[in-house]
């Protein structure tokens, strides 16, 4: 992928479609982890790849760990968004339309309904620590560097998000 | 693996929109595009005005200065015609004390106007 970049900073535009290719899937269910809303990932998306074109084409463009940068990036942008909005948790739940859908035959529909509630009411810190892990199979050192918080954090994150998650997935019929 | 974990591993997060990825590489390429022509103008334009400045300034340097204004239509201006700056006046001193000695209680009234 530093490959891509490489030519992507030559001014090489279908650099961009492979290092979409690549990172758009991963990147996009961070966004919806973070902002529980498929229009504000989608814009939130394309404002950090906009934002990789400008800082390619200067020359004192320097990504080691493409990413890296992109996850950190994408998660400054949600921030970002977030604080601009104004939107409380509880406002942004309210606007969320599904984030997620059965990966296979032995879900119900009904279930893949009580997971994506169950995760929108998680707290932020903790659904993205849930999922970098679960989906993304980061450890927690990567997710600390990626979130800036501490490691211990990090792993209290986790545990208390799983602990959350079954408490609300057997409280419901 | 806890049992709530393989719950999670059953569901996957939605993919983004096919017209998503339009939308970013057509903007993309727009960008890189404008970014293109738009750095090939600004050096065009700024050897332009470097070399109309320097052309000016050769030219300018072969003819003296007489000639310069008199083409311009200004006045020439020589030590002869040249004004004189404006004198500086003295400044005038208005002597306050009479003044300031008839507001203080227990002192003489103002003097008459002279």
């Amino acid at each position: 992928m530093q490959n891509a970049l490489q030519r992507l900073q030559r001014g090489d535009a279908a650099a961009l479609a492979d290092i979409y290719d690549a990172f758009s899937r991963p990147l996009y269910r961070y966004a919806l982890t973070l902002l529980l809303r498929e229009q504000d990932a989608e814009d939130a998306l394309h404002n950090v790849f906009m934002k990789l074109v400008d800082l390619a084409r200067q020359k004192s463009c320097r990504i080691e760990n493409l990413k890296n940068y992109l996850f950190r990036a994408l998660r400054n942008e949600a921030l970002d968004m977030i604080e601009r909005r104004r939107l409380g948790e509880d406002k942004i739940r309210a606007m969320s339309n599904g984030m997620i859908r059965a990966a296979s035959e032995r879900i119900t529909p009904l279930e893949v309904a009580r997971v994506n509630e169950a995760l929108k009411r998680l707290p932020r810190e903790q659904r993205e620590v849930v999922m970098l892990k679960v989906f993304d199979e980061m450890t927690f050192a990567e997710i600390a560097q990626l979130t800036g918080a501490p490691l211990d954090t990090v792993a209290s994150r986790y545990r208390y998000g799983l602990k959350k998650l079954e408490e609300m997935l057997h409280d419901r019929p | 693996m806890t049992d709530l974990e393989t719950i999670l591993r059953q569901v996957q997060f939605k993919d983004p929109p096919a017209a998503l990825r339009e939308r970013i590489l057509r903007d993309a390429r727009r960008r890189l595009r404008s970014r293109r022509t738009g750095g090939w103008t600004s050096a065009a334009l700024a050897f332009a005005i470097v070399s109309l400045v320097v052309l000016q300034n050769s030219s300018a340097a072969r003819r003296p200065e007489r000639e310069l204004r008199e083409s311009a239509g200004r006045p020439v201006v020589t030590a002869a015609t040249r004004p004189s700056p404006p004198r500086r006046q003295a400044p005038r001193i208005i002597n306050l004390a009479p003044y300031l000695s008839a507001v203080r209680p227990g002192r003489r009234p103002l003097p008459a106007t002279p």
